[in-house]
């Protein structure tokens, strides 16, 4: 078992060395969009040397001392600069991808990851201080890095999505697959193939519609309700407001996570995602249902509840398991959408915002990020098999 | 705690606000005539459940369509695509005589739920290859003459800031809008064809057709783009599925069929790219790739793999017959390599023949040289951005097909047959292809219905995203998008495009569902 592993992490470890060597090369190969941001941050006259250094500063952060990049450690044209963060521009220049990415990777084992063009700010939490492109030095007011922040709240929102829709999907696909073949069971399996079929930004959008501030159904509902004889009685003078509680956008930084900001954004993940879960779910535990043990049990005159709890669900549970695991990754994409659709900002809206600006530190950070997640849950979804699953434990 | 628990709360509450419309769609179906049967048997014997079931759609249906809008805008749908209509039936009719001839496509048949989804799959084809003879707009034509929407004759008429109708009540607003269109009305009155005035009404002289849905800020019919959106939809999502299915068949049958350090590197590198979240792929690939080569490299990769294919089945095949191997090679390989290299690197260059063909066809006429020269030099060649996508598309599922084939090759290689072809001596590329292939295809058509079905959806994220796709192109998520900020006045934008993807992939969904079952009665 402990071979096993161990076996796994170091083919994980390779995994992630190879895929951010992969990312690597994708996003620093490209250095003309670079330029192009660096006219864009800095503006159209601002001389070359300058656009250099803004270049310098977001990719070779790195060529610090002790990196084991040979570079100089002193301002080239400025005197007045304190600290000789620049680096020599003709020497870094001559770097080649491969050495690039060894201090790339260094930095990013040091917890330095470099500085984000659109948040201006140090993508992971950084100590040091900060300079500007002038080289003038400027106090580090915010050392909580974008990606700590924004993973905070992706983690809440997908804690949420996580929680809900596993037991939603275990719950579904096991009601369906306890006698399959019935009204139930096709009815479930119905739903759960609807489900599959509403990605979340349409579900997004049609929540928005439908559930949200002044909304479709609410404002119909309080027409339907102003016109109810009923309606002077219970709600007085003050009638239906016909206003949802619920936000189409969330503005974290003012309210932080609550309740009306959560709830859409949550639903629209787990409306798409559940129905894969609960399938998996529900051909398991069909297989369970139909296998020798519980045949036997039945004979044997063990009550149905009993038979179905106690014989055919453990079983059933082993393989959505991994299925539930290995959707992480779908987990991740669908955050993403929502995040941009509710302007959640999250991981996947700072990855957004990123990539689209070609912020060069923070896509980097951001898909090796995500990467790690997976791969992770993945190195769970295998041990754990291998764990919960009796007959396939060798060695 | 208390928020907690309110989170909960709500999310099940408007979880169940849709869903439950769902379900009584899904009970219709499911039960099929039995659906008063079904009702009497648990779990819908309960008043209750049915009262939630009716009154949630009912809830939900007057929200959508108790606006005289959505009304018309559903009859003048049904009068615009009657001809998809009919042709559907027809296939449908002919489809359903015949199923006893037809195989497992005429099984179909034999499952109420199979129907409906067939029948939504044919629609859309229908529709995106009879586009050209409905009564449609251009995707792409702006409106001459176009009254706007209503919300903006709504503004325009009291002057108000968009954000002044904010306060406004759903009612004051259909009041308003009503009483707008009126006077669009009597504006018009020559023009109008049936009496009552539309939606908006466009058009100066004859018969024109009203703007269904609306127009979109560029003034372009969405109704019109809606069913030419399956045009870019259908042909991308099908044929990304396609090529990512043989580059998964081609190394998934030597990963398994060989094994060995080969089956080895192929599965880490498909474990890698399946790490990678689909969205982080696509900005990797789409976003920041696009000034450089990355989608010329990937594309050089994934297409060969259709190519390398069909080479080694004809090797397969006439690995002994060298002479019509030849024969054969000497037809494919020209034409083979031409659209390879086309639609991967632009080569050869065909520009210098357009000015050419232009010059000898062109007759003198300027625009008529242009579009010849244009016709020639994009001649069998993907839109650079159009390939961007479909290569992003067909390289983040082609894993997955990598490792369901796979699965199926070790699982298949063992039997009898495989046993039996080694010993007569065949060539190995024959056993993959011509014994393996053929006995696997069941789960492999299964997993192609739901994969192009996810291909749509990945569509419609790009589309959503703005990420690649043209900004002028008529794909549903692209329309999505534009429409998303007028979600709150003109929610019909947004809304419908989404509604058409979810209702392409219910039905492949469907179709592979039944597929599925049809296969395994055998």
């Amino acid at each position: 078992m402990l071979t096993f592993a161990i076996r796994k992490l170091i083919i994980l470890l390779l995994t992630l060395l190879v895929v951010s060597a992969v990312v690597f090369v994708i996003v620093g190969g490209n250095a003309r969009a670079l330029r192009t941001i660096a006219v864009l941050e800095l503006g159209p006259r601002t001389p070359q040397t300058e656009q250099d250094r803004f270049i310098q500063r977001t990719i070779f952060h790195q060529c610090e001392p002790g990196t084991g990049a040979e570079v100089v450690i002193e301002a080239p044209d400025d005197p007045n600069h304190p600290k000789g963060f620049f680096i020599d521009p003709e020497k870094c220049r001559q770097l080649s991808l491969a050495e690039r990415y060894g201090t790339w990777l260094f930095g990013f084992l040091r917890g330095d990851w470099g500085e984000s063009i659109v948040f201006k700010k140090h993508v992971a939490g950084y100590r040091g201080v900060l300079v500007d492109s002038q080289g003038n030095e400027r106090p580090n007011a915010d050392p909580w890095g974008v990606i700590n922040e924004r993973l905070a709240n992706t983690g809440m929102l997908a804690l949420w999505v996580f929680g809900i829709m596993v037991s939603l999907g275990l719950c579904v696909g096991i009601l369906a697959g306890m006698n399959e073949g019935s009204v139930r069971d096709r009815t479930l399996s119905v739903v759960a193939i609807g489900s599959t079929s509403m990605p979340e930004y349409v579900m997004g959008i049609l929540l928005v519609v439908l559930l949200a501030g002044n909304s479709m159904v609410f404002a119909a509902l309080g027409n339907v309700i102003d016109v109810l004889p009923i309606a002077d009685t219970f709600l007085g003078a003050d009638k239906w407001a016909r206003k949802s509680p619920l936000q189409g956008s969330a503005n974290l930084d003012k309210d932080g996570i609550t309740f009306a900001n959560t709830v859409l954004p949550v639903s629209a993940v787990i409306i798409y995602g559940f129905g894969y879960i609960a399938r998996m779910t529900r051909a398991s535990m069909a297989e369970a249902m139909g296998s020798q043990y519980v045949r036997t049990a039945v004979l044997k005159g063990v009550p149905r509840h009993q038979v179905v709890l106690k014989h055919a669900l453990r079983n059933a549970l082993i393989a959505p398991f991994t299925v539930i695991m290995l959707q992480f990754p779908y987990l991740l994409s669908g955050l993403v959408v929502v995040e941009v659709i509710f302007s959640w900002k999250g991981f996947g809206w700072a990855l957004n915002a990123g990539a689209s600006n070609m912020d060069y530190n923070l896509i980097l950070a951001c898909s090796v990020v995500s990467v790690i997640v997976v791969l992770l849950t993945q190195f769970i979804s295998d041990v754990g098999y291998v764990l919960l699953n009796p007959r396939i434990r060798v060695a | 705690m208390l928020a907690n628990l309110a989170i909960l709360g709500g999310t099940i509450a408007s979880f169940w606000t849709v869903w439950a419309t769902l379900l009584g769609f899904a009970l219709l179906l499911s039960a099929g005539s039995n659906v008063i049967n079904a009702l009497k048997r648990p779990p819908f014997n309960t008043l209750t459940s049915l009262a939630l079931i009716l009154g949630t759609a009912g809830m939900v249906f007057v929200a959508l369509f108790s606006s005289p809008k959505m009304g018309l805008a559903t009859v003048w749908a049904l009068y615009v695509l009657w001809p998809v209509f009919a042709v559907l039936a027809g296939v449908m009719i002919v489809s359903r005589l015949f199923k006893a001839r037809l195989g497992l496509y005429g099984r179909i048949f034999d499952s109420p739920i199979g129907m409906v989804g067939l029948a939504i799959c044919f629609f859309w084809i229908i529709a995106a290859l009879m586009a050209d003879l409905l009564p449609l707009y251009g995707p792409l034509e702006a409106l001459s003459k176009n009254n706007g929407t209503i919300v903006q004759g709504v503004t325009r008429k009291f002057k108000l800031g968009a954000e002044a109708l904010n306060g406004l009540s759903y009612a004051d607003y259909v009041r308003l809008s009503l009483a707008d269109a009126a006077e669009y009305g009597k504006l018009y009155k020559s023009n109008i064809r049936g009496g009552a005035p539309l939606v908006s009404w466009v058009g100066d002289e004859g018969e024109k057709l009203p703007a269904i849905l609306g127009t979109d800020k560029a003034n372009r019919d969405i109704f019109s783009r809606l069913i030419y959106g399956a045009r870019t939809v259908l042909p991308l999502s099908i044929g990304a599925t396609l090529v990512s299915f043989t580059v998964g068949i081609t190394l998934g049958l030597l990963a398994g069929y060989r094994g060995g350090w080969f089956d080895q590197v192929i599965t880490f590198a498909a474990n890698a790219i399946l790490a990678f979240p689909v969205i982080v792929l696509f900005y990797l690939i789409v976003l920041v790739g696009k000034d450089g080569n990355l989608s010329r490299i990937l594309a050089t990769a994934i297409f060969a793999f259709p190519l390398l294919l069909v080479l080694a089945g004809l090797w397969g095949l006439y690995s002994v017959k060298m002479g019509r191997l030849i024969a054969i090679l000497v037809v494919f390989l020209p034409i083979a390599l031409f659209l390879y290299l086309r639609n991967t690197w632009g080569l050869p260059d065909l520009s210098g023949v357009g000015a050419w063909v232009a010059a000898i066809f062109g007759g003198g006429n300027a625009q008529r040289e242009a579009d010849i020269a244009i016709a020639v030099t994009n001649f069998a060649q993907m839109e650079p951005r159009m390939l961007n996508v479909f290569v992003a598309v067909a390289f983040s599922s082609a894993p997955g097909a990598f490792r369901l084939v796979r699965g199926l090759t070790l699982d298949v290689k063992d039997r009898d047959y495989v046993a039996a072809a080694q010993t007569r001596g065949e060539n190995q590329f024959y056993i993959m292809i011509f014994e393996i292939l053929p006995n696997v295809r069941g789960p492999l058509m299964v997993d192609a219905a739901l994969r192009i079905g996810y291909t749509a959806i990945l569509l419609g994220t790009l589309g959503f995203l703005a990420l690649g796709l043209p900004q002028e192109s008529a794909d549903w998520g692209s329309m999505i998008a534009h429409g998303r900020g007028q979600l709150r006045f003109e929610p019909q934008m947004a809304v419908i495009p989404a509604l058409c993807i979810v209702s392409l992939v219910l039905g492949l969904n469907l179709l592979a569902d039944t597929l599925r079952e049809q296969s395994l009665k055998d």
